[in-house]
């Protein structure tokens, strides 16, 4: 009883240590890849898929995008990645897709300024569009970074795992303060 | 049966104490996890971003963990020389081996006892660590492709578990801790050298006839090729007949020491 005790214990504070890596990993900042800054003419009627957070890599990358441009557009950013919705397109293709899958649609905004950071989110795109009559010069700027170890996931496993790996050397250390009391 | 089951715990549990005080285990660990995702990390990035195949990507990540400069698997060997060469030659050299000989207890369970505790909790931490890593940066990956990982890991330890074989046998014959330790860290060093010069000689001369014999011993190179195809391009078959062969080789090793701790050695 007392060897199995401490078998536990030892894989308690064992696992306790493995959350304490991941802790540090979690606090080492996401690194800077790329820096791209684009100006494109987006023609009345259409839209744009100026950037994606495609496939399980998603889950390790983090977009910072900016938009500016001499008019107003509309932005949509949607859980979605190859689709229908792969490059650009027209306004009516974009209609088609927000009807069929409405709950796709994370966030939607209207000006001529845009900031979002996409964290964490594997198969999503920012969508411009034009809807007005004359054509836009967009300006964005995206900023891909890369995550040592996928935030949220890690995150969620420390919370399981600490408690786990606390229950397990706690026990072991109650174990041995009742021995002791009986010795 | 009872009894020589309990006397066999009994010393596998004095040398899990004896090799993991606190806190060796959990230290090891600490630095197991931390160094596995420092290098898997980039190496999942990289897989993904140039679309690399499921293999291919299975070999990157756990190439990361395991190839040249491989941190943990340098932690994995440190451990396995501290236990093995440093831990069991010790037990010649104080004579507490004549202690767990008054066991009742046969030779060869002894042995089991030591591996198992020298050997068998590294290799867990260090593919435990490894499958934890993958699992959490690329699931579908692990999900899909455990069997090539499984055979991924398999060429991978197989030269550490060569070495680990080397090392035990010194350990026994010669008695001591120093010279098996000694072997053990320029075993490892000769890995990094002979892979360097070889990849120059290979590259230099294009023949690939010293990276079929240099793979009997460390099939991860006729993996590295089947992944990579660039000079060498083995099939799957080939690099499974190294692997076997590789393994035939360490447990060939593992059954002499074996035997020669169970019927010849003297004490």
């Amino acid at each position: 009883m007392r060897m199995f005790s401490t078998i536990l214990g030892r894989i308690g504070t064992s696992i306790l240590f493995a959350c304490l890596a991941l802790m540090i990993l979690i606090y080492i900042p996401p690194i800077c890849v790329s820096d791209v800054i684009t100006t494109h003419l987006l023609c009345p009627g259409h839209y744009s898929n100026v950037a994606r957070c495609c496939g399980e890599h998603g889950a390790q990358i983090e977009l910072k995008i900016h938009m500016s441009a001499n008019g107003t557009f509309n932005v949509y950013v949607v859980n979605a990645c190859n689709d229908r919705l792969m490059m650009n397109g027209t306004l009516q293709q974009l209609y088609e897709f927000i009807k069929e899958n409405p709950n796709r649609v994370l966030m939607e905004y209207v000006g001529n300024t845009f900031e979002y950071t996409i964290k964490e989110a594997p198969n999503t795109s920012v969508i411009v569009a034009n809807k007005g009559e004359s054509a836009l010069w967009i300006t964005y700027r995206v900023k891909t970074y890369i995550l040592m170890v996928p935030y949220s996931k890690v995150k969620t496993l420390i919370v399981y795992l600490v408690p786990l790996g606390a229950i397990l050397m706690m026990q072991q250390i109650i174990m041995k303060l009742r021995s002791r009391r009986v010795a | 049966m009872f009894r020589k089951g309990r006397a066999f715990l009994e010393v596998l549990a004095i040398t899990l104490h004896e090799d993991y005080k606190f806190p060796v285990l959990e230290l090891f660990v600490f630095l197991l996890v931390l160094s596995t995702f420092t290098l898997m990390s980039p190496a999942s990035f990289q897989a993904t971003t140039f679309h690399y195949t499921k293999e291919r990507t299975i070999y990157t990540l756990i190439s990361a963990q395991m190839d040249i400069p491989g941190i943990p698997f340098l932690i994995f060997l440190v451990l396995v020389l501290k236990n093995i060469a440093y831990g069991f030659g010790s037990d010649f050299e104080k004579g507490t081996i004549q202690v767990f000989l008054s066991y009742p207890l046969r030779r060869s369970a002894l042995l089991m006892a030591k591996l198992i505790s020298g050997l068998g909790i590294p290799l867990v931490m260090l593919i435990g660590a490894g499958i934890f890593a993958l699992y959490v940066l690329l699931p579908r990956l692990v999900v899909g492709g455990i069997t090539y990982i499984f055979i991924s890991y398999l060429a991978f330890l197989s030269y550490g578990l060569l070495v680990t074989a080397i090392i035990l046998l010194s350990v026994i014959y010669l008695k001591k801790s120093g010279a098996p330790l000694a072997v053990g860290i320029s075993f490892c060093f000769l890995r990094i050298i002979a892979r360097e010069l070889l990849d120059f000689y290979v590259e230099a001369t294009k023949r690939i006839t010293p990276l079929k014999i240099l793979s009997i011993f460390d099939p991860s190179l006729a993996l590295r090729y089947y992944c990579e195809r660039t000079i060498w391009s083995p099939s799957f078959s080939e690099v499974m007949g190294y692997t076997i062969v590789s393994y035939c080789l360490v447990f060939g090793l593992f059954l002499i020491a074996y035997y020669y701790f169970s019927r010849r050695l003297n004490i």
